[in-house]
């Protein structure tokens, strides 16, 4: 274990395909879909999307629920990114085994974050002011606000170290986990807070990311009837992301806290890196992505050929896929390691989706498994090792997490596998 | 605790409640009891909310602090506030 590389002691997330991490991951394994049709509001005659990957979290109905979720402590906190940010910090805390004490708090940073935040509660707030004149609840703002989701993590966790939002669209909850490692290798936390969380189900955001052509478009009807099959990265047949909600949480830690506090962590996010491709506000650009997947790989202190496997960013878009797939290879030569793309069976969770599909690759590493990219048909244009079932894959000592957002920002991540 | 029996105290009663998420029954709220710094642990924040909820639903505005005090000086006391204010027409 080198000297200041952080470690993660606990993680947690929901996801379309469950509230239980446990089962999320059991589900992820059994190869499951968490697409169904999209409730969220009610939906336009031609509404273009009509499906989606929606968290199904109802606080009544966990039981006990955790003291964060009360009715409450959540009376002002209309959007959901508040419960499912919470609930999802609340139980990563527990499974650290950690406590912030008084003492320990000035040592411990915040770097949840999200892209889109609570804007939910923006668009109800100004729908019914132009349609009746009603005024705002006060808490809209602060609903909205777009660190205030970092802010209610430090009061309920009374962490008091720095607190930051690392907003990098869908890269946000990979950039979170970097930014963290860089407080901890400076030595400015001991402990930091990690993760993102989205709720992209608002009736114009939804809408903007079809007119754009990046969100699923059914082609026929078989495409309409089949939400589980609309999701396909990689595959021949992608039409785009299927949009998602989420939250997820991973607890790191200086490797001295960890021994000082008697943990024995599995795992260390042995390198990171971040580029910018000063090139185009949404679309890919296979130069700096190659260099950020390069340059994690170098400062993980480690050569390509010792990647285990990939876990893809998987847009699942034409051009996002194959600009992916063309950077790996630069990177790794003929010789990709093989490639999952999580988003296949949990759509895309926004800025959610890589702390989400992060913890996926750290159970894979753990259990000796890859995940299945469900609903492949092989693009000639696409030469990876896509694994398309569940593929027993052993000595996962170090794995590649890729992540790019719009506005041309990237984020990778090495994880290694320390016992 | 006097059993709130006019409509408009148990119709507050109930948004009181909902609007702030209190861990009780609309129908224990005391009438008479202060609605702030009391057992209710309603504080600033939750006043500024129930100040909008006062206006939007009722079309009665508490714009200062005489008025604050009045209107929420107990349940029964802002049945009584919103009675003596609302406009003829319902907001």
């Amino acid at each position: 274990m080198t000297k200041s590389r952080p470690v993660l002691l606990g993680w947690d997330g929901v996801s379309s395909m469950g509230i239980e991490w446990s089962e999320e991951w059991r589900r992820a394994r059994a190869g499951d879909s968490g697409i169904g049709p999209l409730t969220r509001f009610p939906l336009r005659p031609d509404s273009p999307v009509r499906i989606a990957g929606q968290v199904n979290l109802d606080p009544a109905a966990i039981d006990p629920c955790p003291p964060c979720l009360r009715p409450r402590e959540m009376a002002h906190w209309k959007s959901p990114v508040f419960r499912y940010s919470m609930l999802v910090v609340y139980r990563a805390l527990a499974k650290a085994g950690i406590t912030i004490t008084p003492e320990l708090a000035p040592r411990v940073a915040v770097t949840f974050s999200t892209a889109i935040g609570g804007l939910d509660a923006v668009v109800d707030a100004d729908r019914a002011l132009v349609s009746s004149g009603a005024l705002p609840l006060p808490y809209m703002n602060p609903n909205s606000c777009v660190n205030m989701i970092a802010g209610k993590i430090s009061i309920l966790s009374g962490a008091t170290g720095p607190c930051i939002t690392t907003v990098t669209a869908c890269a946000t909850g990979s950039t979170s986990m970097a930014m963290g490692a860089l407080l901890i290798e400076t030595g400015r936390a001991d402990l930091v807070i990690a993760g993102a969380v989205d709720f992209p189900l608002v009736e114009p955001i939804v809408a903007g990311f079809s007119t754009m052509n990046g969100s699923f478009k059914p082609k026929n009807d078989e495409d309409a009837q089949h939400p589980e099959k609309a999701s396909r990265p990689f595959s021949i047949d992608r039409r785009g992301f299927v949009i998602s909600e989420g939250a997820a949480s991973a607890i790191l830690a200086s490797p001295e806290f960890a021994k000082a506090h008697g943990l024995h962590p599995e795992f260390e996010l042995a390198g990171w890196s971040l580029t910018s491709d000063a090139h185009h506000p949404v679309a890919p650009h296979r130069p700096t992505i190659a260099r950020c997947m390069a340059e994690a790989i170098a400062s993980a202190g480690i050569r390509p050929e010792t990647i285990a496997a990939v876990n893809a960013h998987a847009s699942s878009t034409r051009v996002g896929d194959k600009v992916e797939d063309e950077a790996l290879r630069d990177v790794f030569g003929g010789k990709v390691p093989p490639v999952s793309a999580n988003k296949s069976q949990f759509g895309h969770a926004m800025g959610a989706a890589s702390i989400l599909e992060s913890l996926l690759t750290l159970e894979g590493m753990r259990d000796g498994v890859l995940l299945p990219t469900i609903n492949f048909t092989r693009d000639p244009d696409i030469q990876l090792d896509v694994v398309t079932e569940t593929r027993h894959h052993p000595n996962q000592d170090y794995v590649l997490k890729n992540a790019f957002g719009f506005g041309g920002t990237n984020t990778c991540l090495i994880f290694h596998r320390l016992v | 605790m006097t059993e709130p029996t006019d409509p408009l105290i148990s119709e507050l009663a109930r948004k009181l409640v909902e609007t702030l998420g209190l861990d009780m029954a609309p129908e224990s709220v005391d009438p008479a009891a202060p609605l702030i710094g009391a057992g209710l642990g309603i504080d600033s924040i939750d006043t500024l909310e129930l100040v909008v909820m006062i206006d939007r639903d009722y079309g009665v505005k508490i714009d200062n602090r005489a008025a604050g005090v009045e209107a929420f000086a107990s349940l029964s006391g802002l049945a009584a506030f919103i009675r003596q204010r609302r406009p003829a027409t319902p907001a």
